[in-house]
């Protein structure tokens, strides 16, 4: 045992120890929590330094005044993505980015997906296109667009789910819910992930603009496909109706209620009452799921549709007709001036 | 999972209470079955959204005196068909008769069908073909078969609730659209296997 | 499927029918717009007209009559008010009805060959931002 004026001093010392040994990972811990707060700032930073270049402003004239939104550049031609509701009625659209001001062309402006292409007569930076599939709940993305009459700014949040309809009404494929600040003036803006690459396209904001819906960068790029195979798009329809049975077969309820009459599908061998496992490239579990199916089809492309009859697993290939609404969701590329007419110098 | 919305009787007490905005949802709850409804009967959009402004403004010009003995959604369809079909009386005075317009059987005569429609049992219809023709045959209806065709056929309304928006009986509904599905299936023949 | 189940069938596919993305925002702006002006340029009588005959009970009655009994109330109220033996002190003159607000209704102007802009009174154009409250929607999809 230690006399007792050792023993008061060792425990001093210890104190002493223990307190500065502990300042000190708390401070290691401090600064280990800033540097992860930095990181993510300098990401989101470096992000919008070296994309935001590609996004643009779009103004559209039309009878009911002027509408401002956003898009962005894909490739480094001028083509361009934005939301159709801003071009779909316009006389005239202008593109505003790096200081310049552009007129555009009106490529396709889709009703079903909400989208437009359009084509500025430019070399452009653009943003490279990221895959879609990955993208999951809390992903971490980011937004770039111009919200209202203020400079383009960026956004950041993270991905809450999927959605196929919001308040009882379907949308045209699956889209992403993000809780993601946005702003009017922001439809058309790109949604890029921590990459710099693009993974979607804001299409409508929910509630107060906490949350937004995305269409996702392969339901947009389908567009694109379409317009560079064909110079128009070409949705594809091959006339299935589908129910939800009690019970599920190979892992999916959805069966054939309805054949139309005279279509690709009446023609194919498929029966009513037979259950549908893949259309195409995707997966059927319930009947919901020919959401996503029917956006994909392609007028001309052959499908193959695999189906559970009884108890054999049966597959047959489908050319889709075009789809019966397709006039009606496309707006034909004229009331643009031709972009060439002037452009600014260089 | 979905928000719950209040129900419609809130915001027309609300509405009939002063407050503009419970009005402005009304709009915007109600604009997209209207507009299907007024676009279905008129083929037009800017004919559809001109009547759709028109239903809305005398929606609310009329709001205090709604009392609730029908459900809101019945008033604002009710006044939707009227005015549609109100409007294209007036338009088709200036257009020729339809078919219909003529009460001399004519259009049911099965020579007058043979002569004027080809049949091909075979004929492979692009689907988008078939609905420009289903429009068309949409248009040779007169406007209150074509009201009770929207409503029944489009919007998957009830012949009861049908009944109720046009102020008639339950079985005039019915007759309504007994015939007018067969002058749809008379004008699209030659796309209708039988 | 019978003839009369093809064609409801066809029918139902018109259900897919709706305008263009972010229509039905701006119809509620345009809603807004034109209840403001025809407030403005509507009569105060026919407002107050408007107004007496949607709060009159329901007793499916000829608006005439409704026409009817208003003037009599009218009549009376006047008689009661202008009776020659009384006057009313301050002057009992109806005065008339105040004149109608002059704001600038919205004037078009035509942009070279193209359609007119929209402009609000202050004469600048009108600007929307956009970013729709929904994507673009359909009522339901279960076919393809």
């Amino acid at each position: 045992m230690l006399p007792p004026a050792a023993s008061s001093f060792s425990f001093r010392v210890s104190a002493v120890s223990f307190a500065a040994l502990f300042s000190l990972g708390f401070c290691v811990c401090l600064n280990a929590e800033e540097s992860v707060a930095d990181k993510l700032s300098a990401q989101v930073h470096k992000i919008f330094e070296e994309r935001g270049r590609a996004v643009v402003k779009v103004r559209a004239t039309d009878a009911l005044g002027i509408r401002y939104g956003s898009g962005f550049f894909s490739d480094p031609f001028g083509t361009l993505y934005t939301h159709a509701g801003i071009v779909l009625k316009a006389q005239e659209v202008r593109v505003i980015f790096d200081g310049k001001e552009l007129p555009a062309k009106i490529l396709v402006a889709d009703q079903r997906s909400g989208i437009a292409i359009l084509k500025v007569d430019a070399s452009t930076p653009f943003i490279p296109i990221g895959d879609s599939k990955p993208v999951d709940i809390a992903t971490p993305v980011v937004l770039i667009g111009y919200p209202e009459d203020l400079e383009e700014c960026p956004s950041f949040g993270f991905i809450a789910g999927r959605d196929r309809k919001y308040l009882g009404q379907y949308f045209s494929t699956t889209h992403f819910r993000a809780n993601l600040s946005v702003q009017r003036g922001q439809g058309g803006s790109p949604i890029l992930n921590m990459k710099g690459e693009s993974i979607g396209i804001l299409v409508g904001s929910l509630g107060d603009g906490s949350a937004c819906h995305i269409l996702p960068m392969q339901a947009a790029e389908k567009l694109h496909r379409d317009l560079v195979r064909f110079g128009e798009l070409r949705p594809g329809w091959v006339g299935v109706e589908v129910e939800d049975a009690r019970e599920s077969v190979e892992g999916s309820t959805a069966r054939i209620g309805a054949l139309d009459p005279e279509t690709p599908a009446a023609l194919s061998g498929l029966q009513l009452g037979d259950v549908l496992l893949r259309v195409g490239n995707t997966p059927i579990t319930t009947s919901e799921d020919v959401l996503d199916a029917s956006y994909y089809l392609t007028a001309g492309d052959p499908a193959e549709i695999q189906v559970m009859r009884g108890s054999q697993k049966l597959s047959f290939p489908v050319k889709p007709t075009l789809h019966p609404l397709a006039p009606d969701h496309e707006m034909q590329a004229t009331s643009a001036p031709d972009a060439t007419s002037n452009i600014a110098p260089k | 999972m979905e928000t719950p919305e209040t129900p419609d009787q809130e915001l027309v007490a609300r509405t009939q209470a002063g407050d503009a905005r419970a009005f402005d949802e009304l709009v915007t709850r109600f604009s997209p079955r209207l507009y299907g409804l007024i676009y279905n009967m008129t083929s037009n959009h800017e004919d559809t959204n001109d009547l759709l402004q028109e239903v809305f403004s005398k929606a609310y010009r009329s709001i205090k005196g709604f009392q609730g003995k029908s459900s809101i959604y019945t008033w604002l369809h009710s006044i939707a068909v009227n005015m549609a079909i109100n409007f294209l009386k007036k338009r088709n005075r200036r257009m020729t008769m339809s078919l219909d317009d003529v009460d001399n059987g004519i259009a049911n005569d099965p020579d007058f069908i043979e002569a004027t429609t080809a049949r091909d049992p075979r004929h492979q219809a692009n689907l988008g073909e078939l609905q420009k023709k289903l429009n068309e045959a949409m248009m040779k209806l007169s406007d209150e078969h074509r009201a009770v065709v929207t409503m029944f056929d489009i919007q998957g309304m009830p012949h009861a609730e049908i009944a109720k928006v046009l102020k008639t009986s339950e079985g005039t509904v019915r007759s309504r659209l007994f015939y007018a599905h067969r002058q749809l299936q008379n004008y699209l023949q030659e796309f209708i296997t039988t | 499927m019978t003839p009369e189940e093809q064609v409801s069938k066809l029918l139902r596919l018109k259900r897919y029918e709706m305008p263009p993305p972010g229509y039905f925002e701006d119809f509620l702006q345009e809603f807004q717009a034109r209840q403001r002006a025809e407030l403005i340029r509507r009569p105060l009588w026919e407002i107050t007209w408007d107004r007496l005959v949607s709060l009159a009970p329901n007793f499916q009655v000829p608006r005439m009559v409704y026409a009817t009994i208003v003037a009599m109330a009218v009549a009376a109220s006047s008689l009661i008010v202008f009776r020659p033996s009384a006057p009313v002190p301050g002057g009992a003159i109806a005065s008339n009805p105040p004149a109608p607000l002059n704001l600038t209704s919205p004037q078009s102007v035509t942009i070279g060959e193209s359609a007119p802009v929209a402009m609000t009174s202050t004469g600048s154009p009108s600007v929307h931002y956009v970013l729709p409250t929904r994507p673009v929607s359909y009522a339901s999809s279960r076919s393809f």
